[in-house]
């Protein structure tokens, strides 16, 4: 009679299990939302526990895998140091070799817009006179060039070769004080000497005092003189005043070279004995 | 004999340099070297008339170099030498302030001579005179260094 019973009670916890179950199943398929929310209020506190136990232990278990593999990640910083010095010394070169490849395409744009037999040079130093604006380019009477032979950069006219030795050459820059070179106004054909000032800067001088110039124009070479051709550019307005040094009969103009002495490495050489004559 | 040697030697050196690293030392018309406070140095350092032969040398080397008129520093250089030579001979220059106006002086004197015979007159002022200062300046630790070393050039008293 009691195993009757006992078995009737196990019946019933059993059958009222199952029918919790299969509620809870119907309830998880008819209401999601319901379930779900029942889901996080039980996740959230087992979450924190499992963090608080699992967490420390985590920790340590990384700690003693890191300090067995301590030499290992030396050898290995050590390794990645190495690299990445050699990868900064490449990207440094490679920058390099693109940016002479865009002063090179640069010289290479304005050699045909000249006569004439061109040689590319390197800048190797500076005269030692500092109020001069002369540079040491490497190439010399071995490479065809002698004095007076033109000499620009991608930007426009960078002076003329002032000495040449079998290797090496002299280059007077268009900021010197002592170039001259025949000028005109591209846009308006006035026409002028450019004379350097010496600082990195050029004056239009012998502008006629109604000639129209204005800031922004460009100057380029005039073919006159015989020794540079016609239309190169030489520089850009940068300031016109109303002249008084030579008793108001010309403009003073202000230009800035389109060539900067500071920042020139490839030079282009106009090969020949002699000026270049002709346009 | 070494001593002029060395003279030479710290002046080409110097030139080099000064050509090399012309972008950084610049500062306007003028330049911060060693050439002159080397120069005036050696000039204390060095009697007539065989001190001459070096700086005549150095001259010759300075105007193979460079771009301005061929003689211009073989003749400014020798005149720096020997105004130096001559305010040696006739003013006491134990104090570093003496031998920094010194300094400031015969570079002043051959900065103008300079930049006059190569057609620079108005670069004269103020960008020579910020020279000669820079100059004087420079020879208040140039002076020091070069002295310290000057034992190891000169052994047994053969100059």
């Amino acid at each position: 009679m009691v195993e009757r019973k006992r078995f009737s009670g196990r019946s019933k916890i059993a059958v009222l299990f199952l029918a919790v179950f299969v509620v809870l199943v119907v309830i998880s398929r008819l209401n999601s939302g319901l379930f779900t929310a029942v889901s996080d209020i039980v996740l959230e506190p087992v979450g924190i526990i499992e963090e608080g136990i699992f967490g420390p232990v985590h920790f340590l278990h990384r700690f003693f895998r890191d300090m067995a593999s301590f030499d290992e990640l030396r050898s290995e910083n050590r390794k990645l140091r190495i690299e990445l010095a050699e990868m900064k010394r490449q990207l440094t070169l490679y920058r390099e070799a693109s940016l002479e490849n865009a002063r090179l395409k640069r010289l290479l744009k304005i050699k045909d817009t000249v006569q004439g037999k061109l040689v590319v040079s390197r800048v190797i130093g500076f005269d030692v006179t500092p109020w001069i604006s002369i540079v040491l380019v490497d190439k010399g009477v071995n490479d065809g060039i002698w004095p007076d032979s033109v000499v620009l950069s991608g930007e426009g006219v960078a002076g003329r070769v002032l000495s040449s030795s079998p290797h090496f050459s002299k280059v007077m820059l268009v900021s010197d004080r002592n170039s001259r070179i025949p000028a005109l106004v591209q846009r308006s054909r006035a026409r002028g000497i450019l004379e350097g000032l010496g600082h990195g800067m050029c004056s239009l001088s012998f502008v006629e005092k109604g000639a129209d110039v204005a800031i922004d124009d460009l100057v380029v070479t005039s073919g006159t003189g015989g020794v540079f051709p016609k239309g190169l550019l030489l520089g850009r307005v940068i300031k016109v005043e109303k002249g008084n040094y030579y008793g108001d009969l010309f403009r003073q103009v202000e230009v800035k070279p389109a060539v900067d002495l500071w920042k020139l490495e490839e030079l282009l050489i106009v090969k020949g004995k002699g000026p270049l004559l002709g346009e | 004999m070494r001593f002029h040697f060395f003279f030479l030697m710290f002046f080409v050196v110097d030139i080099l340099v000064v050509s090399s690293l012309a972008e950084i030392l610049q500062i306007g018309l003028m330049r911060i070297d060693l050439l002159i406070p080397g120069l005036c140095w050696y000039g204390l350092m060095s009697s007539l008339p065989e001190g001459i032969f070096s700086v005549l040398a150095a001259g010759s080397f300075m105007d193979c170099v460079s771009g301005v008129g061929l003689g211009l520093y073989t003749s400014s250089l020798p005149a720096a030498y020997l105004l130096v030579r001559y305010i040696a001979s006739n003013a006491r220059m134990d104090l570093w302030w003496q031998k920094t106006v010194m300094v400031l002086l015969a570079s002043f004197v051959f900065q103008a001579m300079a930049r006059i015979f190569s057609g620079y007159v108005d670069t004269i002022w103020p960008w020579g005179a910020v020279q000669a200062v820079s100059d004087g300046l420079v020879a208040i630790f140039l002076f020091p260094a070069l002295n310290s070393i000057l034992p190891l050039i000169k052994v047994r008293g053969h100059a």
